[in-house]
């Protein structure tokens, strides 16, 4: 199957997942109040993905997401973790700016919800 | 004379054969001619029968192309009334005329000639008299050609002479070729006379077949095929050693792979292959220009404009050897000539000196006579060749002539399309192009829509004159304005308004200015366009937006009422503030202060969203707010949090698994209770801070919303209660402060900021620490927009 790169906006965030490494990457700001297109391609590409995945490794570096959002990216990394019934390896990682205890929140938050650890990444 | 005629005739094979035999060197060919024409004539004077001096003088004419041997032997023929004789020489004497020109005799003499071997059934006369009848038609009349090539062809199959067969199919053919659409009856013949020739004719026959049937090809398209014949020629060059030929050939092929296969890189390889072969070559000039002129289009093509534009110029170069060549030549031609004249001179005073010694001197006489004969003889060849050189530059002149013609026959085809194509363009959009001369102050181009759009026809403005008379008077002065710029070269981007049937038409006009390759202002190229309609409905959508804007702002005015005034506030709590700051008009968040008989509630709380959406959602939350409490005064923070959810899964149905709502809230709740020394707190998602002697504590704020989580579990917030002491500053707010982006690198605010903000002025009057977060806020987000709704809310115990 494809990769899957959806440019940043300034609304949507950039996605790049790639299914040779299976390394899934979400980066940038979530502003869109509307984002049903948006995440469909993302959870249709993502259908297949799990179909046959790859020892996964998850990226954020989400520097801003709104409420919308928010749910948008639990139902992602919940489906993230069906590739553990594949018998394949999966990492979360957080990646967080200097300080910002929201995102911390969030990632401990996340990971309560999903019962699945998530790395927590300081960037400089 | 004589060397004229072959010439001549060289250059009709030559029509059928372009390529090879481009350099011919005819003097080995007229020094052999001239010796048999001795040995002819030596026959002649000899005593022999007068049918072998009939063929001894048709021979000599075959040689020397001078018709008065044929009609010599004609008179002979006819004295002894030798039928064959008769015939061979009257077909002798119409293929002179023929090649002559004088089309009339050559026919009456070939007819006369077909009779004669009629009668005597001479096939093979018949064979060459029929094709030549046919070659005088072919210009005119080619189906009467046609038929006489065929009934050439038929003699041909009965006497079984393959080889003048294949020159029969190869002249129907050529009459094919002229037809359009008959391309492939065409390629029939040239095939059938190159299949005859491959077996039995001579290299210069495969070749000249190998060549028209390629031509065929090219014409058809088929330049997989062309090249393919084409390399066979090339093989038959190779064979024959003619390095002339190779070389042409090889040039060709690299054209036909460059610019009709579009192969360039084999194009390139041949083109290279041709010029390294061609410099070897002597009297280089034409064909070397050519190929130049090959391989500059081929690295054109290539995208190598360096290279490309080097072998343009060498072929530049050579162009102009060619034509400086030529005037040379001429110049050393007339210095000839002119000496020639000279020597004709002195020669005739000879003549003279010796005509007055003539008596005296007889021998001498003979002597003088017999050099001046020598002499004059000598001229006379001499001038001969200068003559065919003459001509063989001539034909040169003509080609080279022909191909610049052609070259900007093509350059005129090329800017006719593009013209076509331009005027389509400008003559089928609705909007009108002009071309202004501005040193000439003249139109040279208004397109025809002109009419449609302006009310008035381009000979209005053709005419020299002005549309200020149907400018709307608002924006006359505009106009005037933008014609001045453009004048002093500043192009312009305008909308103004004109009269046309009494109606108002917006035009929107851009114009540029053209200067010529010196940097001068000549001209300016304009567009306009009727953007009436955009205009009206530019005017719809501000109205239309002025519409929903007042509902919305009406909204707002509805939202505040809901909310108790903060004078009312005021009685009760002597030293507060509550900043907000929605990112639209309408806010998603909003602030809830409710007193009961033991003390009072008030709560930060931010709806999912922002603007009208969230609005509606801070309305139902305000209400389900009053009626939790309003119902049962004695709730505790973390109580009215857990209803507030209960009733928001439930009036939102976001219980249902299909539920698309994602809606919910973020929420901080206080209770003071009169009397007492504690707070009591609850939160979702939003903290509560308490600053006291400098020093902050967060109460951390339960990590899931009011509404439907996540997970879709439903857990029971955690109700805080915390001592306070006289003096503490308390903080509830939403995200909105700490998420905006701003700053020098466009980061976010965060919390730690905010936390120190809160910390380092505490102490301040509350209006005061409003104001400074204020001003923090606003010049933080500097020229970011606002990320979302912000609601901050600070009390003094």
């Amino acid at each position: 199957m494809n990769s899957l790169i959806i440019a940043e906006t300034l609304e949507t965030p950039g996605i790049d997942f790639n299914s040779e490494t299976g390394v899934l990457k979400i980066s940038g700001r979530a502003y869109s109040s509307d984002i049903t297109v948006f995440y469909k391609n993302l959870s249709t590409w993502l259908d297949e993905y799990v179909n046959d995945p790859k020892d996964t490794t998850v990226e954020l570096y989400l520097d801003y997401y709104n409420s919308v959002f928010h749910k948008l990216l639990f139902n992602f990394l919940k489906k993230c973790k069906t590739v553990l019934e594949k018998d394949k390896k999966l990492v979360i990682k957080w990646f967080y700016n200097d300080g910002d205890e929201d995102s911390i929140d969030a990632s401990i938050s996340y990971s309560k919800s999903l019962d699945f650890p998530i790395e927590k990444i300081e960037l400089e | 004379m004589i060397f004229y005629g072959i010439f001549k005739l060289k250059y009709t094979v030559k029509k059928y054969f372009i390529y090879i035999q481009l350099f011919l060197f005819p003097w080995i060919g007229i020094y052999a001619q001239r010796s048999k024409i001795d040995s002819l004539n030596n026959v002649l004077k000899s005593k022999i029968h007068d049918t072998v001096k009939v063929l001894t003088l048709h021979q000599l004419f075959l040689a020397s192309d001078s018709v008065d041997f044929s009609l010599q032997a004609l008179q002979l023929s006819k004295k002894i009334n030798y039928k064959k004789g008769i015939a061979i020489s009257l077909l002798g004497i119409g293929r002179h005329y023929y090649f002559e020109g004088q089309q009339d005799l050559a026919l009456d003499y070939l007819v006369k000639a077909i009779k004669a071997a009629e009668e005597i059934e001479n096939k093979k006369v018949l064979i060459s008299a029929y094709r030549l009848i046919g070659f005088v038609y072919r210009g005119n009349d080619p189906y009467r050609a046609e038929d006489y090539y065929k009934k050439s062809l038929q003699l041909c199959r009965e006497v079984g002479d393959e080889i003048a067969a294949s020159y029969a199919l190869s002249a129907i053919g050529n009459i094919y070729e002229g037809a359009s659409e008959k391309k492939e009856r065409a390629l029939k013949y040239y095939l059938e006379s190159l299949n005859i020739r491959e077996r039995k004719g001579s290299y210069d026959e495969i070749a000249s077949s190998l060549n028209e049937t390629s031509r065929i090809y090219d014409l058809m398209g088929l330049y997989n095929k062309t090249i393919l014949l084409r390399i066979r020629g090339l093989e038959i060059a190779e064979k024959s050693g003619s390095v002339e030929n190779i070389v042409s050939l090889t040039h060709v092929i690299g054209n036909d792979y460059a610019f009709r296969l579009h192969d360039y890189k084999r194009g390139l390889e041949y083109q290279l292959k041709a010029y390294e072969l061609g410099k070897t070559l002597k009297n280089n000039f034409d064909i070397m220009y050519s190929i130049n002129i090959g391989i500059a289009n081929v690295y054109y093509n290539l995208g190598d404009f360096k290279k490309s534009a080097e072998y343009f110029k060498e072929s530049r170069h050579l162009n102009d050897s060619i034509n400086f060549r030529a005037a040379k030549y001429n110049n050393n031609l007339s210095q000839i000539k002119h000496n020639l004249e000279e020597e004709l001179e002195k020669q005739k005073l000879l003549l003279k000196d010796s005509e007055i010694e003539k008596i005296l001197a007889d021998t001498k006489r003979q002597t003088t006579l017999r050099n001046a004969f020598l002499i004059g003889f000598a001229l006379v060849f001499i001038l001969a060749l200068f003559i065919f050189k003459e001509n063989k530059q001539k034909q040169k002149a003509i080609k080279e002539l022909d191909l610049r013609n052609r070259e900007i026959e093509m350059a005129y085809q090329t800017l006719a399309v593009s013209e076509g194509n331009f005027k389509q363009i400008t003559e089928t959009i609705n909007d009108v192009f002009y071309l202004y001369n501005i040193v000439r102050k003249k139109y040279e181009y208004i397109s025809p829509n002109c009419e449609k759009l302006f009310g008035l026809k381009p000979d209005y403005f053709y005419k020299g004159k002005s549309m200020k008379l149907i400018v709307h008077k608002e924006d006359l002065q505009l106009v005037i304005d933008s014609n001045i710029k453009v004048d002093s070269g500043i192009g312009y981007d305008i909308e103004y308004r004109i009269w046309v049937d009494d109606k108002i038409r917006w035009i929107a006009e851009k114009s540029s200015p053209i200067f010529d390759k010196y940097g001068s202002l000549v001209r300016n190229s304009g567009i306009c366009r009727d953007i009436t309609l955009r205009k009206a409905n530019a005017e719809l959508i501000v109205r239309k937006n002025k519409d929903i804007m007042d509902s919305i702002l009406y909204a707002r005015t509805i939202q505040d009422a809901v909310l108790v005034p903060k004078k009312e506030i005021a009685v009760k709590l002597n030293d507060f503030f509550i900043l907000s700051k929605p990112k639209d008009i309408v806010s998603g968040d909003f602030y809830f202060y409710k007193e009961t008989k033991k003390g009072l509630f008030l709560a930060a709380a931010d709806c999912t969203g922002h603007g009208v959406p969230a609005g509606f959602l801070s309305m139902i939350g305000n209400a389900f707010l009053n009626e939790i409490i309003t119902l049962n005064e004695n709730v505790t923070p973390a109580q009215v949090l857990d209803e507030l959810s209960d009733m928001i899964i439930k009036s939102l149905n976001q219980n249902r698994t299909d539920s698309e709502s994602k809606d919910g809230m973020d929420i901080a709740v206080l209770y003071f209770e009169n009397n007492t020394s504690f707070v009591q707190y609850a939160g979702a998602h939003n903290s509560l801070y308490l600053v006291r002697d400098g020093e902050l504590t967060e109460h951390k704020a339960d990590l899931f919303p009011v509404g439907i989580s996540e997970t879709g579990a439903v857990a029971p917030f955690k109700n805080n209660t915390i001592k306070i002491e006289k003096g503490d500053a308390l903080y509830i707010f939403s995200d909105g402060f700490a998420d905006q982006f701003g700053g020098e690198q466009g980061r976010k605010f965060m919390k730690r900021q905010l936390r120190d903000l809160f910390a380092s002025n505490y102490a301040k009057p509350m209006s005061e620490q409003e104001e400074i977060l204020d001003k923090t806020f606003t010049e933080w987000k500097g020229d970011f927009n606002q990320v979302d709704d912000v609601l901050i809310i600070g009390v003094r115990v």
